[in-house]
């Protein structure tokens, strides 16, 4: 595991702390005041999804794990967190006109509200204006209800994620080199 | 229509230039502003289900995913977001003191474009030719007849009996490892006479492998002396390269610019030997170096140089590889630095700034770094090249730095003493990723315009070849961007009117597609400089032609390239074999290999680089020299000089009290009813500056009547003509007593 990626993962997790996600799943309240936190971290061409669990908070032992679709529920805020690993990829959802940058480390987000259900086209593509190829993907705003049911059908471990994160092997910036290469202090 | 109905069509839908109405009110943030407009929603998709009290589906957008990168308490990743945007935030009011107000950009109306998915092109199975290849032909040769534009001269393949069989190599990480940074952008390609034999000789430059320096031995051909000469450096990646005189000696020496391993000056000791001067010139920068322009900012006779430094793009490994990516069984004969995955957004880390470099030239072959002392050393820019320029026409050169991921800068030389920032009060718009630029006096009004050519914004969309005339209409948002949407997105012909600058592009026809430097000169001797502008990416990208923009007496570019047989290719191939991998032994976790097995041949379009302009068979005509991407180099000769009604001039400066080169004159040539001014700054292409004559074309007249030459000193000499048409004329700077 590389310097970066050790560095990523304690940061993604002291910044999931902090955002509520379901008020009460079991007792199917519907969704509670404040945003719904997603995380998206592309890496190798696919985005990795982590999901707040049924406690609602990210980062906790209840999160969920999903690839390529993003699930969001309707009538919620919703702050998506994108992040990368080895490129930077653009999260595009043409039809609403979303589109930020998933950058490494850069901790950037997108927040909306979600007011009704669909399936949006998902584009995912990197700087150089190709988008990937021949995978489709979406962005389903669910009903609440379904929403949680899904949720509770996806994996509590991020081995997929992981297998692919350990794959990639991130490079760090190599700013210190004139000194490195003139034989002085790093 | 509602209003964010309306805003959201224009925010992600394809777009040129931003409506200025749109600007003042979704800019800063020309996408992530959207999003923070209160009320704003979408409609969606007409095929989604209805809800009763509302659009089918809407999504409301509440919060700011704006340039600041929306950063979150306790996220300790964020900083080099929050360093870039408030880079960004501060456009109008950083480094110089400047602060000006932005005037709108041109309304352009949005439209919906094709877009195309990578090409996966396996050797085997190569695609026929797009029906554009053949339509644009034929369409060219219509409009070059129906222009006027002397467009009857052809250009053909030399390759082979010009002797040279170099070829140009790239590292793995623009072949099969697929990355995006910036070894992409390949390597220069320039001109002198090294030897002091009247003919012009040739340095190519390669990633991989050794340079090549080529002797001119007349008519065409060369021979390669790159051992004898000792400037191979097969040990490094090259980037770029420069000839110029720093000694004053009258031999053209050597800058080679590389990748982190140290550049290198070479000292020109006659004959066409060098010796390594790096050391005791106190240059040698270890970076991401790209273009050395030499040029002399003070006025004191010698020729001082400013670096530019693109920034961080590589990380700490090496990798050894194989030169040849056809060959599996080339050795690993090589190391390189492997480069980020994540270059392109490099400009929104901080700690991946590098920044230019300004050395003033002491005397004696030394140098001494006055990049901070001359207020250059806040430049944020990710920097491939610098177009030196007298953009204020007080007879002191300034710097317009180009900018590849970002608004390019402007510099105001303070008669020497000091450079201050006046970038958007000059040049209120600039291209996005700006490649190269160059001079010319477009209407031959006295006044020098500036071109410049724009590769980055192109990536931002990948859009059929009916586009290709037109800028790119879909951008990256502002955290990407950190321009605040206030960019051109694409070429930009700034036309100058007594120190002011205006974008002309659309105008006058100067956008392409993928577009690289540029070389400037009279390939028809018109009397009307052209532009020949290197171009395509390669890689899984389609097709992008050479440009060849012909100057249509100053009233717009006529596309030419396929008129006088730039394009196609000499061979007619639009693609050639681009790597090899093993799918079955060490290539198997290569992303090539997804679903294949053994060996797997890939291809790509051809693309070039470098350019030169420079007569290689003295017949009188500009010929072209192409340096190509991972390929041979092109090699076209014109035949122009055969055709009859050919009238030109070459004009050589020896300076005197200035540099010996006579880097910084202005030259007007009159002849007729015609003048034509020139700046003689020694750009001759991509990341490339050469030392050669000036090439002036007289059109339909045999004799130029005067020529005036500006020098750096501010004086005026003048020659009286009439001088004929053939002459190699060689001015020799007066001194103030003669």
């Amino acid at each position: 595991m590389t310097a970066r990626r050790r560095a990523l993962r304690p940061t993604a997790l002291l910044c999931a702390a902090a955002v509520a996600f379901i008020a009460t799943a079991c007792g199917g309240s519907g969704m509670p005041e404040g945003p719904v936190v997603v995380e998206l971290t592309g890496i190798d061409h696919e985005w990795y999804v982590r999901y707040p669990g049924v406690d609602g908070v990210l980062g906790t032992d209840d999160d969920r794990y999903g690839t390529r679709d993003v699930l969001l529920p309707t009538g919620a805020p919703v702050t998506l967190r994108l992040d990368s690993l080895d490129y930077t990829y653009f999260f595009r959802v043409p039809e609403v006109g979303l589109l930020e940058a998933a950058m490494p480390g850069a901790g950037l987000t997108l927040a909306l509200t979600t007011t009704a259900e669909a399936d949006l086209a998902l584009d995912m593509d990197t700087m150089c204006g190709l988008p990937v190829p021949e995978v489709e993907r979406y962005v389903r705003v669910l009903s609440q209800t379904e929403f949680l049911r899904r949720m509770s059908e996806l994996p509590t471990t991020d081995e997929a994620m992981s297998t692919a994160a350990a794959a990639v092997d991130m490079l760090e910036p190599d700013t210190d080199f004139a000194q490195r290469l003139s034989g002085g202090a790093p | 229509m509602n209003a964010f109905s309306r805003l959201s069509r224009w925010a992600s839908s394809p777009r040129s230039d931003v409506r200025p109405d749109l600007v003042r009110r979704c800019a800063p943030v020309a996408l992530g502003a959207l999003l923070v407009m209160s009320g704003c929603r979408a409609n969606v998709s007409e095929d989604a289900p209805v809800e009763p009290d509302g659009p089918a589906v809407e999504m409301a957008l509440t919060e700011a995913a704006d340039a600041s990168a929306s950063t979150e308490a306790g996220d300790e990743s964020s900083n080099a977001s929050e360093d870039a945007s408030s880079d960004a935030a501060s456009d109008e009011s950083m480094a110089g003191g400047e602060s000006v107000t932005v005037p709108p950009l041109p309304t352009m109306v949005p439209e919906e474009r094709e877009t195309l998915p990578p090409l996966y092109l396996k050797v085997d199975d190569l695609p026929a030719d797009p029906e554009w290849v053949a339509e644009r032909t034929t369409a060219q040769a219509a409009t070059v007849d129906a222009s006027g534009v002397r467009a009857d001269f052809r250009l053909s393949d030399a390759l082979a009996s010009s002797g040279i069989t170099w070829r140009h190599r790239a590292t793995p990480d623009g072949a099969k490892e697929m990355k995006n940074n910036h070894y992409d952008h390949g390597n220069g390609v320039i001109t002198a006479d090294v030897d002091g034999d009247g003919l012009l000789d040739l340095y190519f430059v390669s990633q991989v492998g050794s340079n090549a320096l080529y002797r001119g031995l007349g008519g065409g051909e060369f021979e390669d002396i790159t051992a004898q000469a000792g400037v191979g450096l097969d040990e490094v990646i090259s980037v770029t390269a420069s000839f110029a005189d720093i000694d004053n000696d009258g031999d053209p020496d050597l800058y080679v610019s590389t990748i982190k391993e140290g550049d290198h000056l070479f000292l020109n000791e006659g004959g066409g030997t060098f010796v390594d001067g790096t050391a005791a010139a106190g240059l040698g920068y270890k970076g991401h170096s790209s273009s050395a322009d030499f040029f002399d900012y003070d006025k004191d006779g010698n020729l001082d140089l400013y670096l530019s430094v693109v920034g961080v793009y590589t990380g700490r490994s090496e990798q050894a590889a194989a030169a040849d990516t056809n060959d599996l069984e080339d050795p690993l004969a090589y190391r390189y630095w492997v480069g980020l995955s994540d270059a392109f957004a490099g400009h929104a880390y901080a700690d991946r700034l590098e920044v230019s470099r300004l050395y003033h030239n002491e005397g004696g072959g030394v140098f001494a770094d006055v990049t901070e002392a001359m207020g250059l050393g806040t430049d944020p820019s990710w920097t491939g090249d610098m177009a030196p320029i007298d953009a204020n026409e007080d007879g002191w050169i300034d710097l317009y730095v180009l900018d590849m991921q970002g608004n390019d800068e402007y510099y105001e030389n303070q008669q020497g003493q000091a450079f201050v920032r006046r970038s958007r009060e000059v040049f209120p718009y600039t291209p996005w990723g700006a490649m190269g630029a160059g001079t010319l006096d477009m209407e031959n009004d006295g006044d020098l315009d500036l071109l410049v050519t724009d590769m980055h914004s192109d990536m931002m969309e990948n859009t059929t070849a009916e586009y290709d005339k037109l800028k790119m209409r879909q951008q990256w948002p502002e955290s990407t961007l950190r321009t605040g949407g206030i960019s051109i997105f694409g070429n930009a012909l700034f036309e100058a009117d007594g120190g002011a600058f205006a974008d002309v592009s659309d105008d006058t026809g100067a956008e392409m597609y993928w577009p690289w430097g540029l070389s400037i000169g009279d390939l028809n001797a018109d009397g009307y400089e052209d532009a020949l502008i290197s171009a395509g990416m390669g890689f899984w990208f389609r097709y992008g032609p050479n440009s060849l923009l012909l100057n249509n007496a100053g009233a717009g570019f006529v596309d030419a390239e396929f008129a006088v047989g730039l394009e196609p290719r000499p061979d007619g191939s639009l693609f050639r074999p681009w790597f090899v991998v093993d799918c079955d032994g060490p290539d198997a976790g290569n992303r090539h290999c997804d679903g294949e097995e053994g060996i797997v041949r890939y291809a790509e379009a051809h693309s070039s680089r470098g350019t030169l302009l420079v007569d290689i068979d003295q017949d009188g005509d500009l010929d072209v020299i192409m340096g190509e991407w991972n390929a041979p180099p092109m090699v076209l000769t014109s035949n122009l000089s055969e055709l009859g009604g050919l009238n030109y001039l070459t004009i050589d400066l020896e300076g005197t009290t200035s540099n010996r080169d006579g880097l910084g004159a202005v030259v007007r040539v009159i002849s007729g009813a015609m003048t034509q001014t020139f700046a003689h700054d020694g750009q001759s292409g991509y990341l490339a500056q050469s030392d050669q004559p000036l090439y002036v074309g007289l059109g339909d007249v045999s004799a130029a009547d005067r020529i005036e030459v500006t020098w750096p000193t501010g004086a005026t000499q003048v020659l009286e003509g009439p001088i004929a048409s053939g002459t190699a004329v060689e001015i020799v700077e007066e001194s103030a007593s003669e």
